[in-house]
């Protein structure tokens, strides 16, 4: 072959192989961000959605236009079912934005964008203890996860946006890691225990099914012992270096008042609180502060934010873990020391929501806090209007 | 700019190419005049300061050796003078940027003393230009190189493949190339730059970088002082030393690509080191310019200087038969000590590479002791050959993989650290259900001292699958020099002649239709993985 030809033939022979991968990762679409319909045996779940969570559910949020926003970090993720049916058709659609790690600025900004979508009336947020050991920088997210975002912290149109998408489009179909996500998607379709990302933004419970199954209930609460064990001698000094004040604080006041001046109703949320993990917090020295950060929260209870409190002592805060390796014990409540189930995130919802008469969590008044503030907002709301 | 970046492959590359042979259709000067511009460019991108700092450099360079040039026989006092003025300045140069911080924490350590280090910013490529800039002031004074233009001599530094991490050409070896050159399109040699281009890209961002991520945390987990277990300082150990093979390889071969593009062979870099039967091997095929400088211009000097003094003084030169061992040492150890001093300080101002450095030095002299005796030990020489090469292959990649533990810690400790995790010494553990899956196996490892831990199955599963695949590619398969040998890939590279394996003869690259899509196939894969930059390894030398 003269090699001029050698050289037109391998131009088309790439442009061909970059074009089919491109089309093959545009039509699975692993993190969702395209929209493109999920196809039963193709593309329906996407068990690899979750190494670009905050990106794949900017997408998402903007084309739920969602009433009810549920925000918070991977226990809010996992554990509250946007289409649980005890939602009422007024407060729906309802997205869940948690992101895994998110701190405190990252959930205000994933607010303004749930906000800035359009009929945003209720807020569910999910407040953890953790957000509040570290103080947080102003900037809330990576640069590019804030240039995706339909409006800049000042509330004027993004102008990265733009560039952003293209390049997140770029992405997710020109690069080996979409490619090998495509194919991992594709051929995850028919495992029982692939996590999935679903349209309204909740992460399955595939990834930690699948952790149990492999390691079993104690290995899952022994490695999360080791991590949280660590985190919390690390909170201790970062409680110490902060004079002993609860970090943060402004950035719940400041989400405070954005859903005031909106009329967006808030419900802020304290996780059902493992007994294990309280002991593990109150070894290290953090007792006091829990009791501190917890008063606290219940204090923002106002006539537009409600604050309910499931970190009460009580029979779903009490679940042990396994104490051996060979004790194959099966957890009803939580799969490990920090993430409660599904299940649980049900019984929340239905509490906060009024479906349910459980005695289960408290809400702020019977705390002993005045103010509360029931999920009022009515669908429809425009902001501003 | 890297190579291995949207913006060179799509942007600077394509207008670099394009520019090339568009002036050069019209203008031989022009085209010259475009690349030295466009090296500039690329050289200026990461940082435009550092054009302030190569330019001057430059031109004192060429100040001095036309100096030394037109004094050389007039006046070789003088010439002499310039040159050795030239080589301090250069050594100069490079000190300044990139030991005078290590030169004043040393102090600070070894005296107790409190100097406050400079914040410099080490000129990309500064290592390889200047003993670029060296070897020519000693070819020229050497009569070497009898006649060259400031235009050369800045192409000759700056053209871009080789600028920021070699290989490190001699002038007479480039500049009769652009000289002789056509720069009018040749399509064979374009089709066997992309072709190299695709394959080092490959190496590079599929191939080192993906093993990158497996054996980097357990640096900085030594670099912490926690103890690491067998299988992790393994992985760390042979995962480093399969991630700089292919970072190297795969640089080495985009550079020999880019090159190509243009009409240029630069001479060959690195040729399957890993496939090296002895240390004296090793280092005949990995950097090999950089060996080829340290030989020419640091250890021959220097053995040659003192066999002339021991002569003088009656003492016995290095006999390759019956050598003293007092010859030995002050005529080998010492200069190979030495020049290996002088290779660990280039790579990088820090005690690793000094010990790197120096642990190489006494790998070569134990090498070559072993050679001075072999003879009266094993007289056999063929049947030594059949027995002792793999033997020989297995020590040199103990030695290689135990020498590039010190390469990459960030310390001395973390890389004691690692050694004694290779030992066995802080225990064995595994992920448990690595071992629950193993069955027996796991059994067996587990009655054998390795006890599971809660780490992820997965992750270690992929690591030690990755390391043998990549060692299987490293040891097995043909190189892109050879893949290329029938089409001048560099120089130095000779089209093989004897009788070669099924496999050789399928993977040898040829303008066919088959090699196309193979080569597309590649460059895909290439061009997939660049969506996480990461730089050369050499680059930072």
């Amino acid at each position: 072959m003269p090699p001029q030809r050698f050289c037109s033939f391998w131009l088309i022979s790439l442009a061909a192989m970059l074009a089919i991968v491109a089309g093959f990762d545009a039509a699975v679409d692993p993190y969702g961000i395209f929209g493109i319909p999920r196809i039963a045996g193709f593309n329906q779940v996407k068990p690899d959605a979750s190494t670009h969570l905050l990106m794949s559910k900017t997408y998402q949020v903007e084309r739920v236009h969602p009433v009810t926003v549920l925000l918070g970090t991977s226990r809010a993720d996992l554990g509250f079912d946007p289409a649980s049916p005890v939602w009422p058709a007024s407060l729906r659609p309802v997205f869940n934005y948690g992101v895994p790690g998110a701190g405190l600025t990252t959930v205000f900004a994933t607010l303004r964008e749930a906000a800035a979508t359009g009929q945003l009336a209720n807020v569910v947020m999910l407040v953890e203890f953790e957000s509040f050991w570290f103080p947080e920088s102003d900037s809330p997210q990576t640069d590019e996860d804030g240039d995706r975002f339909l409006l800049s912290a000042d509330g004027t149109p993004n102008p990265h946006r733009l560039w952003q998408r293209l390049r997140d489009g770029f992405l997710a179909t020109l690069t080996t890691g979409a490619l090998a996500d495509s194919i991992d998607t594709v051929l995850g379709q028919h495992s029982r225990l692939a996590p999935d990302l679903t349209e309204l933004g909740l992460t399955t419970e595939g990834g930690f099914e699948r952790q149990a199954a492999d390691n079993g209930y104690y290995g899952l609460f022994a490695a999360k012992r080791q991590q949280v064990t660590k985190a919390a001698e690390n909170a201790v000094r970062g409680w110490a270096g902060n004079g002993g004040e609860i970090a943060n604080m402004q950035v719940l006041r400041a989400i405070a008042s954005f859903c005031r001046s909106r009329h967006i109703g808030l419900t802020l949320v304290i996780p059902p609180y493992n007994a294990g993990l309280l002991t593990i917090y109150r070894r290290a020295g953090l007792g006091d502060a829990y009791a501190r950060w917890k008063h606290a929260i219940l204090a923002q209870a106002s006539d537009s934010v409600a604050v309910w409190d499931f970190g009460v002592p009580g029979p779903y805060t009490s679940e042990l873990p396994p104490t051996d390796a060979k004790d194959g014990l099966t957890l009803r409540w939580y799969w490990e020391y920090v993430h409660f189930k599904r299940a649980l995130g049900e019984k929340i919802l239905a509490r906060i929501i009024g479906a349910s008469d459980e005695p289960f969590g408290i809400a702020a008044p019977d705390a002993g806090i005045l103010g509360t503030a029931p999920m009022t907002r009515r669908a429809g709301y425009q902001p501003g209007g | 700019m890297l190579f291995n970046s949207y913006l060179f492959i799509f942007g600077f590359l394509p207008v670099a190419l394009a520019g090339f042979y568009a002036f050069g259709r019209f203008s031989r000067l022009t085209a010259i005049h475009w690349l030295i511009g466009i090296s500039l460019a690329f050289y200026a991108w990461w940082r435009p300061l550092n054009l302030l700092l190569i330019a001057p450099s430059i031109l004192i360079n060429f100040v001095a050796a036309r100096l030394i040039l037109h004094n050389v026989h007039a006046r070789p006092a003088f010439a002499r003078a310039v040159l050795l003025a030239g080589i301090v300045f250069n050594v100069c140069f490079l000190g300044y940027f990139k030991y005078l911080n290590f030169f004043e924490s040393s102090i600070n350590d070894l005296f107790g003393a409190n100097l406050i280090l400079t914040s410099l910013v080490l000129p990309l490529g500064i290592s390889f230009i200047t003993f670029q800039k060296i070897a020519f002031l000693i070819d020229v004074h050497a009569g070497r190189i009898t006649e060259f233009t400031l235009r050369d001599y800045g192409l000759f530094v700056l053209f871009f493949p080789q600028l920021i991490a070699g290989p490190i050409v001699h002038y007479r070896e480039m500049m009769p190339q652009f000289q002789q050159a056509s720069y009018k399109l040749d399509f064979e040699a374009l089709a066997v730059g992309i072709s190299l281009f695709s394959f080092g890209l490959f190496k590079k961002v599929v191939l080192a970088d993906s093993i990158a991520f497996y054996a980097s945390p357990i640096y900085g987990v030594a670099a912490n002082g926690i103890p690491t277990s067998l299988f992790d300082a393994w992985i760390a150990a042979l995962g480093f030393t399969l991630q700089i093979y292919f970072d190297f390889s795969g640089y080495s071969d985009m550079a020999l690509g880019l090159a190509r593009l243009f009409g240029v062979r630069l001479p060959v870099n690195f040729n399957s080191p890993l496939r090296a039967t002895s240390i004296i091997d090793f280092w005949l095929r990995w950097h090999i310019t950089l060996t080829r400088f340290l030989t020419a211009y640091i250890y021959n000097p220097l053995a040659l200087s003192l066999t002339r003094r021991r002569l003088a003084q009656g003492l016995p030169a290095l006999n390759a038969r019956q050598a003293s061992l007092s010859a030995f040492v002050s005529l080998l150890v010492f200069p190979t000590l030495l020049t290996m001093f002088v290779s660990g300080l280039w790579h990088g101002a820090g005690y690793t590479f000094l010990l790197w450095g120096l642990l190489h030095g006494a790998y070569i002299s134990v090498n070559h002791g072993w050679r001075q005796v072999r003879p009266r030990l094993w007289s056999n020489a063929a049947s030594y050959r059949r027995i002792a090469a793999p033997i020989g292959f297995v020590l040199t990649f103990l030695c290689v993989v135990v020498g590039m533990v010190l390469f990459r810690a960030p310390t001395v400790q973390a890389a004691v650290t690692i050694w004694q995790g290779m030992l066995g010494w802080h225990g064995a553990t595994a992920p448990q259900p690595v071992l629950q899956h193993l069955g027996r196996i796991g059994q067996s490892l587990a009655w054998a001292g390795v006890t599971p831990d809660l780490s992820s199955g997965l992750r270690f599963v992929h690591a030690w699958l990755w390391t043998a695949i990549l060692l299987a590619v490293a040891l097995a398969l043909p190189n892109s020099l050879e893949m290329h040998a029938g089409y001048d890939p560099a120089l130095g590279i000779k089209p093989a002649t004897g009788a070669r394996s099924r496999l050789s003869a399928t993977l040898t690259w040829r303008p066919s239709m088959t090699w196309a899509l193979a080569v597309a196939a590649v460059s895909a894969g290439g061009i997939l993985s660049l969506g996480q930059l990461s730089e050369f390894l050499y680059w930072q030398f």
